[in-house]
């Protein structure tokens, strides 16, 4: 054997530096994958004239079960949707009071600055000097739009947009990080995570308005998925459920408690035979208290939403996202706020390339605003997708 | 929104493997840009099939064999003569700027190799993995295995006078 080799050899991977950015290789991965589902539909496509621009759409899941009464999701051509893009020098977020944002967001998924959207002003938001594409998937905003949060180093910061109070979440120790997970819907708690890459993440529920920090004890490998008004840990089991699932066990737990409560969501009479659950969709339903939650195909492709009951039966389909037939087009639950559910729409036809924010009206779809394609978004209620 | 989505635990595994892995990207390229260009690769790659790979129950293994063919179907990206000259020279044991320095002409020197040669001395000399093995992970003959080794160990013991001269000699000898 060569040992003095291997010595130096070892020695030198030390030199390495850590070149691993999941963020790109994820947007990466996403851009390939829709390009290889796109394939075979695009080849179809050269044969065909496009006509119209506004449609009604048929969703392409099949209708007729259970609670899933024909929906029909219609989007009209009532005003040109207004277009947002990151202005060439925005100001920096100023301390002090600048009112409430509308929502937050960075014009590509790598090396874009965070923007958080005030009324029409735009302002690049401080501490993603390390990393700005992971960064920006780390935004937060309260869903009154009220409380921004943002990475700071390996901490993180939740500050009072309308006001000068500011929240400073250090880690633990080092080689931790910090960040929101999850806000209640009425925007008074939120659950922050000190977490290093690994399952070791532990949890802090903290109140807003009077800042006091409780930790939370998590259900034995249970994954956070949402947080309730009353202060509730909505989670998942980990390792226990593998995708694609139709039956998904939720366990709602109060701080502190280490069992909680189970709700069973058996969705397998109101998805269609291609779908699944998405569990990384679950939200709170602030009208209704239960759940709203994404479905999809197991390509992980939005293909509507289904509204829950508390005790997890399965009271409707929300909405039925329109299905591109030549997949130029991908849906993403973003998140829900005092406006209802908001989506993204990922378009990636060649002109027509925007990520637009979507509300959800009754069965209807608004777009809201056109942001830059694979813009990273955070909306009120929600952290960046 | 969730982050706990079905790439949750790509995530988790990226950044918790991330400098190990990026320690292999090094050692397989020799080059901080190749090695970053060579890890993406890989984990976009992983990042497309991840459920199946995470069901595999072993990533890291997944994506250090996507590094190793990715790099096999890259193009050399350097020459020799891009080096020579490079040797700095031999100051006193213990020297930390002299072993910096040695690792920097160590690792130009192995930027230099051809990609299977690369591969060869990174699963020989850092997974430790014999010369049956590492012939079984490249999909080529033992004996394809002893020359590339030999090959690489010859080139390097010219471009890195650092390395000792005995030991190289050993491998030659096998």
């Amino acid at each position: 054997m060569n040992d003095d080799f291997r010595n130096v050899y070892r020695e030198l991977a030390d030199d390495a530096r850590n070149y691993s950015d999941p963020e790109r290789a994820l947007a990466v991965g996403r851009r390939r994958r829709r390009t290889l589902l796109a394939a075979p539909a695009l080849a179809v496509a050269v044969a065909v004239v496009a006509v119209g621009t506004w449609v009604t759409v048929r969703p392409s899941v099949p209708t007729g079960t259970p609670g899933n009464q024909a929906t029909e999701v219609t989007t009209a051509a009532s005003s040109p949707v207004p277009t947002l893009s990151p202005p060439p020098t925005a100001p920096a977020l100023p301390p002090g009071a600048v009112g409430r944002a509308s929502f937050a967001y960075a014009g590509c998924r790598s090396g874009c600055p965070g923007l958080a959207v005030v009324g029409d002003r735009q302002f690049i938001i401080p501490g993603q000097e390390r990393n700005p594409g992971s960064s920006a998937m780390l935004l937060s905003l309260s869903p009154d739009g009220r409380w921004l949060g943002y990475p700071a180093g390996d901490g993180y910061v939740v500050r009072d947009l309308t006001g000068t109070r500011t929240m400073a979440f250090p880690p633990s120790e080092s080689g931790r990080r910090t960040a929101a997970w999850f806000w209640s819907a009425d925007s008074k708690r939120l659950l922050v995570s000190d977490f290093r890459e690994g399952n070791d993440n532990t949890y802090t529920l903290v109140d807003v308005l009077t800042g006091s920090r409780t930790p939370a004890v998590m259900p034995a490998a249970g994954t956070p998925l949402a947080l309730t008004n009353e202060g509730e840990i909505v989670s998942r089991a980990r390792d226990q459920q593998p995708e694609p699932v139709r039956v998904l066990t939720l366990t709602v737990s109060a701080i502190g408690d280490a069992t909680g409560r189970s709700v069973t969501i058996d969705a397998s009479a109101i998805l269609a035979q291609n779908e699944s659950l998405l569990p990384g969709s679950v939200l709170v339903d602030p009208d209704a208290g239960g759940y709203l939650l994404g479905v999809g195909t197991a390509d992980g492709i939005s293909t509507g939403v289904l509204r829950v009951a508390a005790d997890g039966r399965v009271v409707e389909r929300v909405v039925d996202l329109p299905r591109d037939t030549r997949n130029r087009e991908f849906w993403n639950v973003l998140g829900v706020n005092g406006d209802g559910l908001l989506l993204s729409r990922q378009t990636n036809d060649t002109g027509r390339q925007a990520t637009t924010v979507v509300a959800v009206t009754g069965k209807a779809l608004r777009d809201l605003v056109a942001l830059p394609h694979e813009s990273i978004v955070a909306v009120p209620g929600a952290s960046a997708r | 929104m969730s982050r706990a989505d079905r790439y949750s635990g790509f995530r988790e595994f990226a950044d918790a493997n991330g400098a190990a892995l990026s320690r292999a990207a090094y050692l397989l390229t020799g080059d901080h840009q190749a090695a970053e260009d060579l890890l993406q690769e890989a984990l976009a790659r992983t990042a497309m099939h991840w459920l199946r790979v995470e069901a595999g129950g072993n990533p890291a293994a997944y994506v250090r064999k996507a590094m190793l063919n990715q790099m096999r179907s890259w193009r050399r990206r350097r020459t020799h003569g891009e080096l020579l000259g490079g040797a700095p020279d031999r100051p006193a044991r213990g020297d930390v700027a002299h072993e910096v320095a040695q690792r920097e002409v160590l690792a130009a020197a192995l930027a230099s190799l051809p990609p299977r040669q690369r591969a060869v001395l990174f699963l020989r000399y850092y997974e430790d993995l014999s010369e049956v093995e590492t012939a079984h992970r490249l999909g080529c003959a033992v004996g394809t295995v002893k020359r590339h080794s030999h090959d690489a160990l010859v080139t390097l013991r010219r471009l890195s006078p650092g390395l000792s001269n005995q030991s190289t000699t050993a491998e030659e000898a096998q």
